[in-house]
């Protein structure tokens, strides 16, 4: 009885290990601004990155085109195409920064969140479409802008607004699509849920060009481990000073885990005047969350490891009658199989 | 033991129970837990691509209405945006010498001091003033003309004065060589008298060789002076062939070497002529001024709108100053925006434009007048465009240009295109029939975008007859993977 309850309590422990795992897998698995780089490519490897600016930076437009241009130099350098044999692209980027707009309609105006965003914003960030479809760098008029439910529901009284339009400033922009908040644990610490409107930089920026850029994203083909994140830091050709770099693809593997809980007691310490946009916010959130389960996991697997480290110095101390055992039950096979075959001959 | 085996009887029971419930819903069970999608069909259709742009209405041409002189205002007589007929008063202008007026007649006076002190100090004569004030010296290539002509006449001149120089040099060398003959002749011809007639008391004899040599020495002589005199006479007439002598000759060089005052007169004659005029100007100034002393409504040139004004009435002006900017009527208003260089292809001048969101307002048409690369900007072009109507300075307006709709056979939402590292591609819906009834998986399929507008796109891909594809989804969906149509 003794010997069922420790093999129960056993198997207790590692199915609350493995619980556990799938738990923090199914958390994580819904941070769908982390997973680009998984949903890109199953054959290759492809690292997603995101930097995000000092106010003293004065990142702006001008310069992504230089960065872009380091970083297809560094690609080429190391044998790697813009786009593959399928016409697949190798990178791409997007940039955003944050702001307040006053958006209108007939029914009233409401001052919202407004994301400035340019590039491929939304293939980094696939907000759930509830109607319409998003604008991205081919988009010629760059004129469109894609709200959330909450302003949809404000402004029209309605999700299926798309085609209809918007006064920002006196200038009417046509609704591309709207979209649903993509909410989580942390979305009211971080605020997701404000009322949101996601606009082509440019209007953001304005007249006198004087908002800069806060959040830079690139995804790039990483062939080999670091790669990505070296061409990217070469690409940016910043002091350290005015930005923070992370790599989003690798944030929450094991290693990555073991990190943050190394950097416990300093991780909410900031040196940087860096405000982090919602999605890296709830990112930093899960980060926390991710490690705490490791945590558990590892705690669960005290029990399991002691005793398999019991048994193992247990069968190595008594090698020899191990030895002796296995000896006799090859002689009793041997012996037995002989005699079956002596009696078949008979 | 019994209790036991009721024991185990009744895990037994509850296990099967719950197995035969989840057996029995199994189905919906999946069907909750797969993704929900919905679709659409893909049918052909048409994309109509065009360019939107968005500016401020400014006006195309302005006059501008200026005051003549400097003066107080007296009354302005219109507003921003006030239509005007041609002739309407726009301001009026305070009465009296204005400061201009002064200041101009102070500055002719100057100049006609000048101007005669000037005349004065040439010492021409009225008749050359005449000329000058009327401007009729010839043109400059009259004068270069005559400046040229006059430096050729000269070296011509310089040239048969040294012809003139060398033959008098050669005709006095040959009067010393004939008056040295003439001197031999003289002193050979009395020793041939002393030989022919003997000598007187106290004079030799010449001797027989002394005489031969006498009478050689004279052919000689006489042969010299013949000589000489041809040459002399030679000379004497090639002079006598010159136009002019030696000393009229010198005299002529000498006046038409003054070229530097022929310059210098026609230099006058200009700046005199130069003086004089800007001495008419400055009377036609002042009579001007003093004509419009009393003329102090100020009208409008033309129909047309008021676009601005500067000023407001009490103010004191200075001559030529804007006060009023006025739109002719007729005349289209312009807006001004960019738009990138493949959208520039699709416009041309001439094209019309559509004017977005303007609901409840009166008709206004637009069109495009330019299209031109912005200077500041290589890759983008400004398009402007006239815009016709009840249209005033300072509108904003969204116009849509270059509709052009093309039919393709594959028009799909855009929302429903995705992309990985292979390109972009479509999930279509593949029904499977099966004893418990359909199921549906997504299926890839790989498309190229031709073109597309704000909602559809057109594509090419390897569609089998009429499919459905996957515009939304409630969460990620991956090729292969069962889904469930929404209801």
């Amino acid at each position: 009885m003794k010997r069922y309850r420790k093999i129960m309590v056993l198997l207790a422990f590692v199915l609350g290990t493995m619980l556990l795992a799938c738990i923090e897998r199914g958390i994580m698995g819904s941070l769908a601004t982390q997973k680009l780089a998984e949903r890109w490519s199953k054959e290759e490897e492809f690292a997603q990155l995101a930097c995000y600016f000092t106010e003293d930076a004065f990142f702006d437009e001008s310069q992504i085109l230089s960065v872009e241009w380091n970083l297809v130099s560094a690609m080429e350098e190391a044998s790697i195409t813009s786009e593959n044999e399928h016409g697949g692209r190798n990178w791409m980027d997007a940039y955003s920064t944050q702001g307040k707009l006053v958006v209108g309609s007939s029914r009233g105006s409401m001052e919202v969140r407004a994301f400035g965003v340019g590039g491929e914003f939304f293939q980094f960030h696939p907000l759930m479409l509830l109607d319409g479809n998003y604008f991205d760098a081919t988009d010629e008029n760059e004129d469109g802008v894609v709200i959330d439910e909450m302003v949809a529901w404000q402004l029209f009284g309605s999700n299926n607004v798309s085609g209809m339009e918007v006064e920002i400033n006196g200038a009417l922009y046509p609704i591309r699509g709207v979209v649903r908040s993509d909410v989580g644990i942390f979305s009211e610490a971080v605020k997701e849920e404000a009322p949101t409107i996601y606009v082509a930089y440019r209007l953001l920026e304005g007249e006198d060009n004087s908002l800069p850029i806060e959040c830079y994203e690139v995804l790039v083909a990483n062939p080999v481990e670091g790669f990505a994140k070296d061409a990217v830091t070469k690409a940016l050709g910043m002091t350290e000073e005015n930005y923070e770099l992370i790599e989003c693809s690798t944030r929450f593997d094991l290693l990555h885990r073991f990190e943050v809980l190394k950097n416990f007691g300093i991780r909410s310490m900031t040196t940087k005047n860096i405000v982090f946009p919602y999605w890296e916010n709830r990112a930093r959130g899960y980060e926390d969350i991710s490690a705490l389960f490791l945590v558990l996991e590892m705690i669960c697997m005290i029990y399991p490891v002691c005793w398999l480290v019991k048994k193992l110095y247990g069968y190595w101390k008594c090698r020899k009658e191990i030895k002796k055992k296995l000896q006799l039950f090859r002689v009793k096979a041997i012996f037995k199989n002989s005699y079956k075959k002596l009696k078949n001959v008979e | 033991m019994s209790e036991r085996k009721e024991k185990i009887k009744s895990i037994a029971i509850v296990f099967l129970s719950i197995m035969l419930v989840l057996t029995f819903f199994s189905n919906t069970i999946m069907n909750y837990s797969l993704v929900e999608v919905s679709t659409q069909g893909v049918y052909g259709g048409s994309i109509t691509t065009k360019v939107r742009g968005s500016g401020t209405v400014e006006a195309a041409e302005v006059v501008s209405i200026e005051a003549a002189s400097g003066r107080k205002i007296e009354t302005i007589n219109v507003k921003t945006g006030a239509e005007v007929a041609e002739g309407d008063i726009l301001f009026v202008l305070g009465a009296g010498d204005s400061d201009e007026l002064a200041t101009a007649k102070t500055a002719y006076e100057q100049a006609k001091d000048q101007y005669e002190k000037n005349i004065l100090l040439a010492g021409i004569t009225v008749a050359e003033r005449q000329v000058i004030e009327a401007g009729k010296f010839g043109s400059l290539s009259d004068r270069q003309n005559a400046l040229t002509n006059s430096q050729d006449d000269v070296k011509k001149l310089l040239v048969q004065k040294k012809e003139i120089e060398s033959y008098f040099t050669q005709r006095d060398k040959a009067e010393e060589a004939l008056d040295t003959a003439n001197a031999k002749l003289e002193m050979v011809e009395a020793i041939l008298k002393l030989a022919d007639n003997g000598v007187d008391d106290g004079e030799s004899e010449p001797t027989a060789a002394e005489a031969e040599q006498a009478r050689k020495d004279k052919a000689s002589a006489q042969k010299t002076i013949a000589a000489k005199e041809k040459e002399i006479k030679n000379i004497n007439y090639r002079l006598g062939e010159y136009a002019y002598t030696y000393d009229e000759l010198n005299q002529l060089i000498e006046e038409n070497s003054a070229s530097e005052g022929l310059a210098g007169e026609f230099i006058q004659q200009i700046e005199l002529n130069a003086e004089y005029e800007a001495l008419c100007e400055l009377k036609e100034k002042v009579d001007e001024l003093t004509g419009t002393g009393g003329d102090k409504e100020i009208k409008a040139p033309m129909a047309g709108t008021v676009a601005k004004v500067n000023y407001y009435a009490g103010q004191t002006i200075k001559e030529d100053t804007v006060v009023i900017e006025m739109k002719p009527e007729n005349e289209a208003y312009t807006m001004q925006f960019a738009v990138s260089q493949t959208q520039s292809k699709r416009i041309k001048p001439g094209d019309p434009a559509e004017i977005l969101y303007n609901w409840g307002r009166d008709e206004i048409t637009a069109r495009v007048a330019t299209v031109q690369r912005d200077p500041m900007n290589r890759e983008s072009y400004i398009v402007t465009c006239e815009l016709f109507g009840d249209v005033g300075v300072g509108d904003y307006y969204t116009v849509s240009i270059g509709q052009q709709s093309a039919d393709y056979d594959y028009v799909v939402p855009t929302s429903c295109i995705r992309e990985d590292s292979n390109g972009k591609f479509v999930l279509i819906v593949e029904a499977k029939s099966t004893p418990l009834g359909n199921r549906y998986y997504a299926r890839r399929v790989d498309v190229e975008i031709i073109t597309s507008d704000d909602s559809q796109s057109a594509i090419i891909g390897a569609f089998d007859g009429y499919v459905y594809v996957i515009t939304t989804t409630s969460k990620p969906v991956e090729e292969n993977q069962q889904v469930r149509l929404a209801e």
